[in-house]
């Protein structure tokens, strides 16, 4: 039987696509909740005071932290939205609120950001880890049209090892960023020339596909990613600009996560033999 | 001061077997595991704990086990998932948490249908969600004070009224309150339940203030009508005068009693 939920409280819903928020890894120290809001995407917002106060409450398990993003007319974000207060530093629930005086006026759904969900525009998360024997083929990406949702396949021997170790690889920094520079350039090489995707229709679409557009255009944003035209004789310049593109993608990301220098602080330039 | 240390797996099935076997009898605890290089290993960073502690109430726990925290370096993130770094916490003040009676026994109190951890005020129970793992804190005697108090630690009142009262001492009250995030993290909203509950002159709970059935209780505040005000207030972004004036009439028992 379909039923309904009727809200009769008078509180808005502040639409997922007015919150664009990603979770940033600091080395050796709390992850930043960073978070960007466009009001204007949900016009009913509009009518709100401007004088009325913006939070978000982020959470993990019993442990919980509430940032003041000031007025609704002036957001703007606290000067420290360290994750410093939580009890996990790889992901977090929050919803966001807007009050005045003690009344909720509107209220976002929860949300969900991890480290390994750079952006939620999506309701859904945007990649699940999963393990299988893979024999000795340390991960793998999986992604195809249809798939519900893409997972980064560990082998299950490596998963099992690490879990038992108490250093889960979805918790390892070192091993995350070594695999997810190829994850997101597997990632777009499947939407971008695998699938030839309609890049601007896409940028709207709410499921995986368009929150990884999303924040591979948010890795560049002043460069348009190219578009593939129905002509033959096209293809070439379109494979090469759209590898070009995301090349630059990937670098933008390994760079705005200090991937490199972190593996080294983290022990990766040791050597062997 | 000795140095803390922290059972190992097999250290955390010996103090379960003591509790199954032995304590009731009121046998002593084998504090001898944390000692014990089979049982229990050195934890880092290095933090010292005082043997002859005594602790008046949870609150006074609380106070003295963030302080040692905060003199370790000891975070949050280090310790809110280390089920076997709060059994040895129970273990080193055993006889606190669970005294022996006049007549030489123990109440050692035990969820028989929990197939994962019988003793969870003694072991915190661990629970997997979403692939992470992480402790049910409300049940467990150390735990749910450190995390009462932790939050409030800034606050005037160090939330003394959800603390009030032995180690040994728990109600469904703390239980539920300790279970709620949302509760415990929000100090107007204590300070409202110190508003209408707390016996300033006597330093005592007002009796009653637990009672399922009485109109009022703490429980229709922090559950059913927490629930039901949080669809159109803010009771973090309220101080707590503002959340008790806001209370429906039910609670006037209770606000008559404040200024009676």
């Amino acid at each position: 039987m379909a039923s309904r939920n009727f809200n009769y409280t008078g509180r808005m819903l502040i639409a997922q696509e007015c919150i664009d928020a990603r979770m940033s890894e600091i080395h050796l120290k709390a992850p930043l909740l960073e978070i960007e809001f466009n009001w204007e995407l949900k016009p009913a917002l509009m009518g709100i005071s401007p004088r009325a106060k913006v939070y978000v409450d982020a959470w993990k398990d019993m442990s919980f932290m509430r940032f003041d993003y000031g007025f609704f007319g002036d957001t703007k974000p606290p000067d420290n939205v360290s994750l410093s207060e939580l009890d996990s530093w790889s992901s977090a629930d929050f919803i966001v609120r807007i009050v005045d005086n003690g009344s909720l006026l509107a209220a976002s759904k929860k949300h969900t950001v991890s480290l390994a969900q750079p952006d939620l525009k999506s309701r859904r998360s945007l990649i699940i880890a999963a393990y299988e024997d893979l024999g000795e083929r340390p991960w793998r990406l999986d992604v195809y049209e249809d798939i519900e949702m893409p997972r980064l396949v560990f082998n299950e021997k490596w998963w099992n090892e690490a879990s038992v170790s108490g250093r889960p690889l979805s918790d390892d920094s070192k091993i995350m960023g070594m695999i997810m520079p190829s994850v997101l350039e597997g990632m777009l090489n499947y939407l971008i020339i695998g699938m030839k995707s309609d890049l601007h229709r896409w940028y709207d679409d709410p499921s995986w596909k368009g929150a990884w557009i999303r924040f591979a255009r948010s890795l560049l944003p002043n460069i348009l990613p190219p578009n593939y035209e129905e002509d033959e004789t096209g293809e070439p310049e379109f494979l090469r600009d759209a590898s070009s593109w995301i090349s630059d993608v990937v670098q933008n990301y390994s760079e705005s996560k200090a991937l490199t220098s972190n593996l080294i602080d983290l022990g990766g330039g040791e050597r062997y033999g | 001061m000795v140095e803390f240390r922290v059972l190992t797996d097999e250290g955390v099935d010996q103090f379960r077997i003591f509790l199954e076997e032995s304590a009731r009898d009121g046998q002593p605890a084998p504090k001898h595991l944390l000692t014990d290089r089979t049982y229990s290993k050195e934890f880092r960073p290095i933090m010292y704990l005082a043997l002859s502690q005594k602790f008046d109430s949870k609150q006074d726990f609380g106070r003295y086990i963030v302080k040692v925290f905060d003199d370790a370096g000891v975070t949050r993130q280090l310790i809110s998932k280390n089920r076997n770094f709060w059994a040895s916490i129970i273990l080193r003040y055993f006889e606190q948490f669970c005294p022996v009676n006049e007549n030489g026994r123990r109440k050692v109190p035990m969820e028989k249908k929990d197939q994962y951890e019988k003793y969870p005020k003694f072991i915190p129970r661990i629970i997997s969600r979403g692939g992470e793992q992480s402790l049910r804190g409300r049940r467990h005697y150390a735990l749910t004070s450190y995390l009462i108090f932790d939050y409030n630690k800034n606050t005037e009142h160090q939330a003394d009224v959800l603390l009030s009262g032995g180690l040994d001492s728990w109600g469904d009250d703390i239980e539920s309150t300790a279970g709620r995030k949302e509760v415990i993290s929000n100090k107007n909203l204590i300070g409202a339940i110190r508003l209408l509950y707390w016996d300033e002159e006597n330093g005592i709970l007002r009796r009653g203030y637990s009672t399922k059935s009485r109109p009022g209780s703490i429980f229709r505040l922090i559950v059913d009508l927490r629930n039901q005000m949080k669809l159109t207030a803010d009771w973090y972004s309220m101080s707590a005068k503002e959340i008790y004036d806001s209370l429906p009439e039910e609670f006037d028992h209770w606000k008559k009693k404040r200024s009676s």
